[in-house]
């Protein structure tokens, strides 16, 4: 193995820019539209208007979900049609303002704030990938001193790999039929990547949208994420948890991070998976050059909008929780911040009602002695991920091997396609493990010939197997969840249990007709209904018949009607029975 | 004796309509019961399907199912047609 010396850079150097988001008071209003004619115009609009402020400050504005307002208003009106069902109009009231370099984004955001048409006004701040670059050698380049070792297999330090607990028992799952991810499509948000690498050869699709970034620290990360799911099987190098899945990337630079999501969740269908390795400065951020205080993005409306546009198609959502050591149940996340719309609710206070459909990811210690490393207790909180109870589920936050970083080289120690690492870390090595596991889960349902999992049933099945968190450093009160066991939840949903039993008796009568209606079945429970007189008992003509209709009353919920018809003219008492077929 | 249940299709039925399908080459020696639920849109309210089965035997030992679905509402819906396989 060799190793080189590293030197630290400031983290905040290489963010994503900070976005200046605008949303409108209506959801009709082409302001953008307004903006291109006010510049062609002669005669321009008054400044107290937004497209006439945009123009008078030389500014741009552009609608954040779409190229053009009517490219998002026929985004909405397919989400309204399409599978998910949903109203997403909400979607035509975000703009993303640019303004010249060495603008007072805040400043134009008080301003904007004045406007009569406008509802909100916010800045985003840079948006950085959840690792510490101190720890994973993001800096170093192999130098010249470095001994050169031929590419190695590297999969004996894969520790996650391994049956739980000290793994997710990717290798059980792999011998089960899809339990590698086939079939299963994954895209990655953040900012960089290596396509060429030695072992991302295969089951790579490329950068969907946005820019790759060419800054290092971006590109080795993304590199180490798609590694852990990726990595193809071969004598060398790493695997990944799902080897046979699909992963594509859409880049935050050129677009910024909601656009980046709607991108990759109009690319994907349900079932598919979307894993956003990004964190910001929340409320708590003291400045400067520290992760303390960045926090999972869900936090900024219009990445919530996003992330519920996605997981409303079915597309499961994971989303590092962030490396800023908070207490996402602290209050001071229901504090509106300055600028937000004032429906804005803090999403991490999920039992409030308000919940994008995201499985959030906590980072865990990995088992002491995990590469000659040992960061605490096997699964306990690491002091830097945040935690509450909106965090799902954990993954190794330390000690992960995978692609990028040169940490380990190949025969070539300059060349990049053979770089490795054994230290990749954060809640941004913690979540691609979990988005792997979930790629296999439903590789696994697809070969079975069973439904794919909704979103809200992968949170359901994270939380309730795997190893349990355990306490070290800090209390498992922390909460960061389980760390996952493919052994488990395969077993969980490939047990079909079924259960009977009678939903309501009634009464009929004569030649009448009963109708009723049970509601909030979880709609991955396959559910009949039969229904049965209890009497008058009579051997003779058929005395009722029923049948069976149904409407989805919310996500993830069913409500089933039962209309029964007595044939006779005489009364009729009535049994309605169920069978949960499947659960 | 072991339950398998899948989703066959999945498909969109407009406003009032009613949306047939079939799918064949079913054993005969297999029970299977069907039902159908919508996917989309989400509304708490009256009942936005109910769906009918058909079959025929096409062939010695196989039967082709018929999935008739009727829309109960004015707009289109998007639905799901669920079997279950009560003896494999």
């Amino acid at each position: 193995m060799s190793k080189s010396k590293k030197q630290k850079l400031p983290d905040l150097q290489f963010g994503s820019p900070p976005e200046l988001i605008v949303v409108s008071k209506s959801v009709e209003a082409p302001h953008a539209e307004e903006v291109a004619n006010a510049l062609r115009a002669e005669s321009k609009p008054a400044v107290k208007s937004l497209a006439g402020f945009i123009v008078s400050k030389g500014l741009n504005l552009t609608p954040l979900f779409g190229s053009t307002d009517a490219e998002v208003a026929t985004i909405v009106s397919r989400a309204a049609s399409g599978s998910q069902g949903e109203d997403f109009s909400t979607l035509q009231q975000f703009y993303k303002v640019d303004a010249p370099e060495g603008s007072d984004l805040e400043a134009l955001a008080t301003q904007l704030n004045g406007l009569t048409e406008v509802e909100a006004a916010y800045v985003k701040p840079l948006t950085l990938p959840p690792v510490f670059f101190e720890d994973d050698e993001s800096n170093s380049v192999p130098g010249i001193d470095d001994q050169a070792p031929i590419t190695q297999d590297l999969t004996p330090n894969q520790g996650y790999l391994n049956a739980a607990p000290q793994g997710v028992d990717a290798r059980y799952s792999w011998t089960i039929p899809g339990g590698r991810g086939s079939g299963v499509r994954i895209i990655d948000i953040e900012g960089g990547w290596n396509f060429a690498h030695e072992d991302l050869r295969f089951n790579v699709g490329g950068l969907l949208g946005g820019t790759n970034s060419a800054d290092m620290r971006w590109r080795n990360h993304g590199t180490a994420v798609i590694g852990e799911i990726i990595g193809n099987t071969n004598s060398f190098g790493v695997t990944g948890i799902s080897p046979a899945a699909n992963v594509r990337t859409v880049s935050i630079f050129n677009g910024g991070s909601a656009n980046a999501l709607r991108t990759a969740a109009d690319n994907l269908s349900a079932g598919d998976v979307i894993l956003i390795e990004l964190h910001r400065g929340g409320p708590r951020y003291p400045g400067g050059d520290t992760q303390l205080g960045f926090i999972a993005i869900e936090f900024w409306p219009d990445d919530f909008e996003a992330i519920r546009y996605a997981t409303s198609r079915g597309v499961i959502v994971i989303e590092a929780a962030g490396n800023g050591s908070q207490n996402l149940d602290d209050a001071i996340y229901d504090t509106r911040p300055a600028g937000f719309p004032a429906s804005w609710r803090n999403p991490f206070r999920r039992a409030a009602g308000v919940d994008s459909g995201a499985i959030l990811v906590g980072a865990g210690a990995p088992p002491p002695g995990t590469n000659g490393g040992n960061w605490g207790a096997d699964r306990s909180r690491l002091g830097f991920s945040n935690y509450g109870a909106a965090v799902d589920t954990q993954g190794w936050g330390q000690g992960v091997t995978s692609t990028g970083y040169g940490v380990v080289t190949g025969t070539d120690p300059n060349n990049q396609n053979e770089w490795y690492t054994n230290f990749f870390n954060g809640t941004s090595s913690a979540s691609p493990i979990v988005t792997a596991v979930v790629a296999n889960l439903q590789g696994v349902q697809k070969a079975a010939g069973r439904a794919l999992l909704t979103p809200r049933r992968v949170r359901e099945l994270l939380r309730s197997t795997g190893s349990p968190q355990q306490a070290g450093a800090n209390p498992v009160s922390q909460r960061i969840g389980n760390r996952p066991n493919l052994r488990a939840l395969i077993q969980a949903v490939s047990a079909t249990p079924s259960w009977v039993g009678v939903q309501f008796t009634g009464v009929i009568a004569a030649n009448g007709t009963g109708r009723w209606f049970t509601h909030s079945w979880p709609d991955h429970w396959h559910v009949i209904w039969t229904v049965v007189p209890t009497a008058p008992a009579i051997d003779g003509p058929a005395q009722i018949e029923f049948k069976v209709q149904t409407t989805r009353q919310a996500f993830g919920l069913i409500k089933y009607f039962i209309e029964i018809k007595n044939l006779r003219n005489y009364q009729v008492t009535i049994e309605a029975r169920f069978a949960v077929l499947a659960s | 004796m072991a339950v398998s249940v899948g989703v066959q299709f999945s498909g969109a039925v407009g406003a009032g309509g009613t949306g047939r399908w079939f799918t064949h080459s079913w054993p005969a020696a297999w029970h299977v019961t069907w039902y159908v639920v919508p996917t989309s849109p989400i509304v708490d309210g009256p009942a936005q399907l109910e769906w009918k089965v058909q079959a025929t035997r096409q062939a010695a030992g196989l039967i082709k199912y018929f999935i008739e679905v009727k829309n109960l509402t004015g707009v289109a819906i998007n639905i799901e047609a669920r079997y279950a396989i009560l003896n494999r």
